[in-house]
């Protein structure tokens, strides 16, 4: 539980600063071009900009002056944590050691953080789904999957 | 003529097998709580491209179809709506299953689904041929405003409020200012990211916005849908006396309010749903098991279905998530929204709209004699659901473009989605924000010019004129509603 109040007040500060920033750049982007279009996308984005500031001032002012409460951000934070890290993880990895590999791990591992209790289900899943993925994209739309490039060079 | 040859398109073996596969796939997803229309469709986009225009429309208009009518078969079995449109369904739906009367309310689901969906697909095919004409006159002032009216619909009904609603709509704009410049062709806001040139691609965004944030949020949820179904106990009962006016009420609000750009689905069969228990003759019965009730939320949830593809295939404009991810589908058909769909590549046009009958058909003969085997599926354990469904998440994101740029992206946005999402803010109006960006500025940058930098071409013409109306009473209304509960309470408590 983390109180709703401040996190909405550091949201809204977020966005009138990043209005200020868009509303700052917007006249240095495109100078090296014509007058006529520098301007007209100078208008768009600086009415981006002033409509965001004003939008944010009021949210500022409504969680300054709201009641405090709570916000609930997951039921399950450790199960909630533990599958960033294996989507981040996952997508790390696939880069080295290409999609077949990386899926089979990614899958079991998920399923066990999830609360599969069953090892060997979840291995013969995993090799189930990895492979309907892989002959679906790879083999039927001819889509290249992430190959292994860790041993490159090294193992042919 | 062209309605013949689409005809003859749409009855070719492998399209009808695409229909049937998306509507029953749509069944399936959309009869699992959890898992939207929105969701199946985006990741459907990366393994339809690689087919012929007509079959990957198809299968992502019979996934449509199909996922609306798919949510009240758990409402009405388990009372665990599908889809959120399926909320109302559960409301009548499963006192009735309690009472032992499922296969009747699943009977009246099904045929209100059916003719819900049916007429508005003959609204579509009868009013987008003339709208699309219409869309001709369209200059560039007057399609930065439909941008604005599409955005605005959605920011009106945005459940966070006015405020949270427009910053995120802006947001979605602002993000659809990275890359190129169309007015200059400089590139702008790419952060030195050679990836970013070409701006930042939006299947990865609605991909990771509607698919990876719902995975983060069902952590903790062991099923999704939880009960138990007798499949034997459930009786083939005939469809009860009276339901007509009912479905016709249901389908006529859900046609015009799928039109409306915005207003989705859920709206639709709760606003049918109350207007059937105004005009029932018995009102007692409403939550305890009336099937008047089903009839109208099912009518008009699936009203919607033709209703919303309506703004998107005439003016390019998505009215709820799920068309906008059918707009991402067309876009990489090489299919650009908007009259020359009617005119160059009507065949294609006018048989995507064909196959959504065929859809409705489908479902209708799928839903009479195994809808029940369908809420078995919705019992599948989390577990498994949420590591499958990233996996096809993921490689969906690569696929775009063989990039693994696009799969961090597409993480980047699901983080912050889910964020965003719990503060309340609205994830339809940012991707809606990033589609129709590039469209309001093309528009706001050209007029200007047009006009060497007067604003009062924004308000010339008479369709300016209308379209600044209709904005106007879109950003009204919620302010409206808002101090009108308001007042209601503040009276509730007086009287307390």
């Amino acid at each position: 539980m983390i109180n709703r109040k401040y996190i909405e007040i550091i949201v809204s500060i977020f966005f009138i600063v990043l209005a200020a920033l868009l509303y700052g750049s917007a006249d240095t982007v495109n100078q090296a071009v014509s007058q006529a279009s520098t301007d007209s996308t100078s208008t768009y984005v600086n009415t981006l900009a002033i409509i965001l500031g004003i939008a944010g001032i009021i949210e500022l002012i409504m969680s300054i002056i709201s009641s405090p409460s709570f916000i609930e951000f997951t039921k399950d934070p450790r199960k909630f944590i533990l599958l960033i890290i294996s989507l981040v993880g996952y997508v790390w990895i696939m880069e080295y050691i290409g999609f077949i590999i990386s899926t089979l791990v990614f899958l079991p591992v998920t399923m066990k953080i999830m609360g599969y209790k069953s090892i060997v289900k979840s291995i013969v899943i995993s090799i189930g789904i990895t492979l309907f993925v892989y002959l679906l994209f790879q083999v039927g739309f001819e889509i290249l999957l992430p190959e292994q490039t860790l041993f490159e060079g090294i193992v042919e | 003529m062209i309605l013949l040859d689409a005809l003859q398109a749409v009855l070719a073996y492998d399209v009808l097998f695409a229909i049937f596969i998306g509507t029953v796939s749509g069944i399936v997803i959309g009869g699992m709580p959890g898992l939207t229309a929105t969701m199946a469709v985006a990741l459907l986009i990366p393994i339809t491209f690689s087919f012929t225009p007509l079959i990957g429309l198809s299968i992502m208009g019979g996934v449509y179809a199909g996922a609306m009518y798919g949510g009240s078969i758990p409402a009405i079995l388990l009372s665990t709506p599908g889809t959120p449109a399926a909320a109302a369904t559960a409301l009548e739906g499963y006192p009735l299953t309690k009472q032992g009367k499922g296969g009747m309310a699943l009977k009246v689901s099904v045929i209100s689904s059916f003719v819900g969906g049916t007429f508005s697909v003959i609204v579509l095919l009868a009013i987008a041929p003339i709208l699309s004409e219409f869309a001709l006159k369209f200059g560039p002032p007057e399609y930065f405003l439909l941008a604005i009216m599409g955005l605005t619909g959605v920011i009106s009904v945005a459940s966070g409020g006015l405020t949270r609603g427009i910053i995120s709509g802006l947001i979605g704009l602002i993000v659809a200012l990275i890359g190129t410049d169309p007015m200059t062709g400089m590139v702008r806001y790419d952060f030195g990211i050679i990836d970013l040139y070409e701006g930042v691609s939006f299947m990865p965004a609605l991909i990771g916005m509607f698919s990876i944030t719902q995975m983060l949020a069902l952590t903790g949820e062991k099923s999704i849908a939880s009960g138990d179904i007798d499949i034997t106990a459930i009786k083939r009962e005939k469809m009860p006396k009276g339901m007509w006016p009912f479905i016709t009420l249901g389908t006529g609000t859900g046609t015009i309010v799928g039109i409306i750009p915005g207003e989705g689905a859920t709206i639709a069969a709760f606003m049918s749903y109350n207007m059937a228990k105004a005009k029932s003759k018995v009102k007692h019965l409403f939550g305890k098991g009336n099937p008047e009730g089903i009839a109208a939320a099912e009518a008009g949830n699936n009203a919607c279905v033709g209703g919303s593809l309506v703004p998107l295939l005439t003016l390019g404009v998505p009215g709820n998530t799920v068309s906008a991810a059918l707009m991402g589908g067309l876009m990489i058909q090489g299919l650009i929204p908007g009259p020359e769909l009617f005119t160059t590549h009507a065949v294609i046009t006018y048989g995507f709209i064909l196959s959504l009958f065929i859809a409705n058909i489908i479902f209708l003969v799928v839903g009479l004699f195994f809808a029940p085997y369908f809420a078995k599926i919705s019992q599948i354990p989390t577990s498994i659901l949420v590591a499958a469904i990233s996996v096809f998440a993921i490689v969906g994101s690569y696929s775009m473009n063989n990039s693994l740029f696009d799969v961090w992206l597409m993480l980047i946005f699901a983080f912050a989605g889910y964020f965003l999402n719990k503060l309340n803010f609205s994830l339809s109006a940012i991707i809606l924000g990033m589609i129709l960006g590039p469209i309001a500025e093309n528009g706001f940058t050209q007029a200007l010019t047009i006009s060497q930098g007067d604003g009062s071409i924004f308000f010339a013409s008479v369709v300016a004129k209308i379209l600044w109306v209709i904005i106007i009473a879109l950003l009204i209304q919620p302010l409206f509603v808002h101090f009108k509960d308001k007042r209601e309470r503040a009276k509730a408590l007086k009287n307390e």
